[in-house]
């Protein structure tokens, strides 16, 4: 068990960094976003990116300068420059003073290692090309970040008990008319898609009975405001969870409650109460305990939708964000937290139900 | 062989002989008998399971219906949403139709207007004033079913708004000016046999005891009307009298409140003259000395009989006031002479403004009171205006004459002006019901072409046979929502079943190789999908869309890239669990092949599972094709359902029918498959085989 958890936890980064990398070499291969134009800003841009080791930087004569960049009728000086260093991103003579400047692309590898190293020897992510130029990527998320975690642990919070009370309720009294109630509400409220839940929501409370803001509070908002805000997003994240816990719940509960087990705890004459909460709640919270810690992680990636509609400035838009504007460091840094995120929930499953039910055992051989 | 012998209790051997034994049957089968019933096979034993789960089945059937209303719905509908028509976009929900009189807009396509400013020369309510000409646009008076009009006068205007109208003028004297008076600027020939005319009306509007405006809480002053005529004399811009000059009094001094129609050409006649040289209508207000006085004037206007021979065409100062910028109100009346002038007696202008025009002037102080726009609320049917009949110039001659080769109308094309003289329609299909003009123009450019304003029936004009009539309106690409949204479901399922499908294959071999061999390869398969699954579906989407171009099959495929991953895991699971059942060991021992082992034994325990979680997959695939189109990643050129509902989000508050309903419906599908798949997961599970 201890060796599978260690080679589990191994493999877990070792995959963790094959996905970085991949999706690094694949990200460069897309067209990015670039400052245009000849003003210093875009200089700076650029030797951001030279010290990152991205692009190459070179300072030609004023002579060869003038081939390149007036090089109109076939392009055969451009051409062979370009065959030798490079495709030719940016070029100016007039940003500094007596210097010529032509920025060429490098190949995706030497890319791929120049960002290795300066992740590994300096922590450096990349910095932003277009949300906020120059600034580091991994500053922007941070900046983003705490409000998503708020909303999610918040959401947790929220969701867990009511979720686990609801499915135990629905449990006790199966088969009876308030089972069904929950059960079939459960059902549709599962079945409506988020989106559409949030839609919804936004129409009546936000719209039509203007109950709560229709976007999410900035920072000069009022604090009653600042925490209306926090009503719907906290909603529409918990109601997922809450169906997903009552189901969970219920369907242990019910089996357990038909155990063998559970009869002789009632024969050696333990009362109904009694029976219920030492053998069954406990033996049915062996397998929730660990979808809740996995969710614990797993909302931490946020619901790039919610935060969308409802306009709220943490990673799930930023994600969006970054996307279309094409601001591949940014979109990466966001994307590996969801990656790490993911990966490390899903060790944690693996590893919990290995420990916590001795009945199953992950990897093991036919 | 070995001898058989049979002995009695005391050891007695006993003789048996064959004769002893007798067959009961002879020529008779005993085998078990047939079953009278016929034996189930294991599809309709599931049929017979699912057949029991009601909800099931209501959730089968709902997406049976959806399913044939997808396919069927956009060929049957009358709409077509494959193009964009942006003339009919954002049209409201319509079932019934608007009522003549009442304000009800509840699922009738109109909406109410409220505080729109109306033209009452127009009777039309402004839509919209054009800020480099002034030219006034107006709603459809066709459309508007019901209207109200409101006037929000107020008392005393200093300052007003464009197009404000009405009230009442307010000429006002200062204690110290002695005698305030306003008079045509500039002056006139005075003609007997042109027939003069002045109209002059003095209110009895009472400002005295309004607080407000306690500047005018004195009486109305003591007035007279007057011609002054002779000689002038000109100083800079201005015509002043020469000392000679004379004066022909109208009314003498009064302050009676009253309306005079006075024929001028009979007082100048009266006093034997024939012709009043440089005239000039004056009015004048006499100050007290401790008073302010004022005089309200309903209605000022001087008009000739025979207008062809007049001049300088002057005419009238309004009873009312309009008003082009915002101004002090003591210029207004200047001003507002001079454009209302114009614009009531233009017949009388020549084209080119090239007669100076006259209007009022004086030294009195200048206010209005009770001056205001006129608001109006009304329904307006919007599928009226849109569709209805409205004079256009949208139907050129081109299109006419193929209106004409349809057989649907006549007329001669022979000039320009023969066109609207001879039209004549011939079959109801014809859009255009009248011309109203028609003109031969040439362009700066020398070409010549006919401008034809019709009047014409736009329903017709758009090739619809009926009014159209959306019932839960149209989005803001002139679609029909219904039909589009079932034709977005359409597309949705096709690439939902059909990646579903691909998913379910692979995913289902996967699955089963890694949850049956277990160990190593389960560990490097399960690492295999943890990194494919792990790598941004979305940045290999946007390379896949880059590379292979944004269609539905590229898009189809990056679904499958990741969605088999579902399956697998889920048929990896249920591999787990029953491959260290005893019945498979059982097998084993018995010396199955692997083979044999998965195919036989365990797939068909884990099918229900891996099923009902493939069906679950369809409305999760089209889950993820929106998700994609909120990220603006989504199809082109295609309406997926997707699409619908993350475009149509922008419009949730002011038509909110347009989310509502493909939000329903999704909803409504989601639910469908959750029921539908919960049937088929207990008809599908081999172990319930039998139970009741």
């Amino acid at each position: 068990m201890v060796k599978y958890v260690f080679k589990r936890i191994g493999l877990a980064f070792v995959t963790a960094f094959i996905i970085l990398s991949l999706t690094f070499i694949l990200m460069k291969l897309l067209p990015f976003s670039m400052p245009v134009g000849t003003e210093p800003q875009c200089y700076s841009y650029f030797q951001g990116q030279v010290n990152q080791g991205f692009v190459k930087e070179f300072q030609l004569g004023i002579k060869d300068y003038d081939m390149l960049s007036n090089d109109s009728e076939d392009n055969t000086y451009r051409a062979a420059f370009e065959a030798q260093n490079g495709d030719i991103l940016w070029m100016s003579k007039t940003v500094v003073a007596g210097k010529t400047v032509v920025i060429t692309e490098t190949p995706v590898m030497t890319q791929y290692f120049s960002w290795l190293r300066n992740i590994i020897t300096k922590w450096d992510w990349g910095t932003s090309t277009y949300i906020k130029v120059n600034v580091g990527a991994i500053h922007i998320i941070g900046e983003r970040l705490p409000t998503t975690i708020k909303i999610n642990v918040l959401s947790v919070i929220f969701s867990v008990p009511l979720g686990i009370l609801l499915g135990i309720w629905a449990a006790l009294k199966k088969n009876t008319t308030t089972d069904h109630i929950i059960s079939t509400s459960i059902m549709v409220f599962i079945s409506i898609p988020s989106f559409v839940l949030i839609t919804f929501l936004m129409l009546i409370f936000c719209y039509s009975l203007g109950w709560l803001p229709t976007q999410w509070p900035g920072d000069s908002a009022s604090q009653t405001d600042k925490i209306l805000g926090y009503i719907l997003p906290l909603f529409c994240l918990s109601f997922g969870s809450i169906c997903g816990y009552c189901r969970f719940t219920r369907a242990e509960l019910c089996e357990v409650m038909s155990s063998e087990y559970l009869l002789l705890a009632r024969t050696k004459g333990l009362t109904k109460k009694q029976a219920i909460l030492r053998h069954a709640l406990r033996n049915a919270m062996v397998p929730i305990v660990p979808s809740i810690l996995a969710e614990f992680i797993g909302i931490l990636g946020g619901s790039m939708i919610l935060e969308r509609l409802y306009g709220i400035r943490g990673i799930g838009a930023l994600f969006v964000d970054a996307l279309n504007s094409k601001d591949y460091n940014v979109l990466f840094v966001d994307m590996a937290i969801f990656t790490t995120i993911s990966l490390l929930a899903g060790v944690i499953l693996d590893i919990s139900y290995g420990f916590i039910d001795p009945r199953i055992r992950m990897g093991a051989k036919k | 062989m070995e001898d058989k012998r049979l002995y009695d209790a005391y050891g007695n051997e006993i003789e048996v002989s064959k004769n002893d034994f007798k067959l009961v049957q002879v020529d008779k089968k005993i085998h078990d008998k047939k079953f009278e019933t016929k034996a189930t096979t294991y599809g309709k034993d599931a049929l017979k399971r699912f057949a029991k789960n009601k909800s099931s089945v209501v959730g089968f059937f709902i997406i049976a219906l959806l399913l044939l209303l997808a396919l069927v719905y956009p060929v049957v509908s009358p709409y077509d949403v494959d193009s964009i028509h942006p003339k009919e976009a954002l049209l409201s929900p319509k079932l019934f139709e608007p009522k003549e009189g009442s304000w009800s807009t509840a699922w009738n396509g109109a909406k109410i207007l409220s505080g729109v400013k109306y033209d009452e020369d127009a009777q039309a309510p402004i839509k919209e004033i054009n800020p480099a000409n002034g030219q006034k646009v107006y709603y459809n008076t066709n459309a508007i079913v019901t209207i109200e009009l409101i006037s929000n006068k107020i008392n005393i205007i200093q300052n007003s708004n464009v197009n404000a109208s009405g009230g009442t003028y307010i000429m006002a004297a200062h204690k110290k000016s002695g005698v305030s008076n306003l008079y045509l600027y500039e002056p006139i020939n005075y003609n007997v046999s042109d027939g003069f005319h002045l109209t002059f009306e003095v209110g009895d509007l009472d400002l005295s005891t309004d607080k407000e405006f306690e500047f005018f809480a004195n009486k109305l002053g003591e007035y007279r009307v007057f011609i002054q005529y002779g000689e002038l004399q000109q100083s800079g811009k201005w015509h002043n009298y020469k000392d000679n000059s004379q004066i022909l009094e109208l009314i003498p001094w009064t302050t009676e409140t009253k309306v005079y129609d006075i024929n001028i050409s009979d007082v100048i006649s009266s006093k034997g003259l024939t012709e009043l040289k440089n005239g000039r209508i004056t009015i004048e207000l006499k100050c007290e000395s401790d008073y302010i006085t004022y005089l309200p004037i309903e209605q000022l206007e001087v008009t000739v009989d025979n207008e062809t021979a007049m001049e300088p065409v002057l005419v009238k100062a309004p009873t009312g006031y309009y008003v082009e910028t915002q101004m002090l109100t003591k210029d207004v009346l200047s001003q507002l002479s001079l454009t209302d002038a114009n614009a009531k007696k233009s017949v009388a202008l020549p084209n080119d403004g090239s007669v100076p025009l006259t209007y009022w002037k004086g030294n009195a102080n200048k206010y209005v009171a009770g001056a205001g726009d006129v608001l109006c609320n009304f329904v307006f049917d919007y599928y009226e205006d849109k569709y209805g009949m409205k004079e256009t110039d949208l139907v050129d001659i081109k299109l006419l004459r193929e209106y004409r080769d349809n057989g649907w109308c006549s007329f001669d094309d022979s000039s320009a002006e023969s066109i609207k003289t001879t039209f004549k329609v011939l079959d109801e299909k014809c859009p255009v019901s009248e011309i109203v003009s028609s003109n031969s123009i040439t362009d700066p450019l020398g070409n010549t072409s006919i401008h034809i304003v019709s009047k014409t029936v736009m329903y017709k004009y758009y090739g619809y046979s009926s009014m159209p009539k959306y019932i839960l309106g149209s989005d803001d690409k002139g679609k029909d929502l219904i039909t589009n949204t079932f034709k977005g479901l359409r597309t949705s399922l096709l690439l939902s079943i059909c990646v579903s499908a691909v998913c379910l294959s692979f995913g289902l071999c996967w699955g089963a190789i890694s949850g049956y061999f277990g160990g190593n390869v389960d560990l490097f398969m399960e690492r295999f999908c943890d990194i494919l699954g792990g790598v941004p579906w979305i940045v290999v989407m946007t390379l896949a869309i880059l590379l292979l171009g944004n269609n539905i099959l590229t898009f189809a495929m990056a679904l499958c890239l990741t969605g088999w991953m579902g399956t697998a895991a889920r048929t990896r699971t249920q591999f787990y669990r029953f491959k260290g059942r005893e019945y498979i060991l059982a097998s084993r021992t018995l010396g199955s092949s692997d083979k044999r082992l998965i195919f036989r034994h365990i797939l068909p325990n884990s099918l229900g599972t891996i099923v009902t979680g493939s069906v679950l997959s369809i409305p999760s695939v089209m889950f993820s094709e929106a998700t994609l189109s909120y990220l603006n990643l989504g199809l082109q050129g295609v309406d997926s359902f997707g699409i619908i509902l993350s475009n149509n989000q922008q419009y949730i508050n002011s038509q909110p029918a347009l989310i509502i309903f493909p939000a329903i419906i999704i909803s409504l599908i989601m639910i469908s498959f959750n029921l539908f798949g919960n049937g088929l997961r207990d008809a599908l599970n081999p172990s319930l085989k039998g139970s009741e």
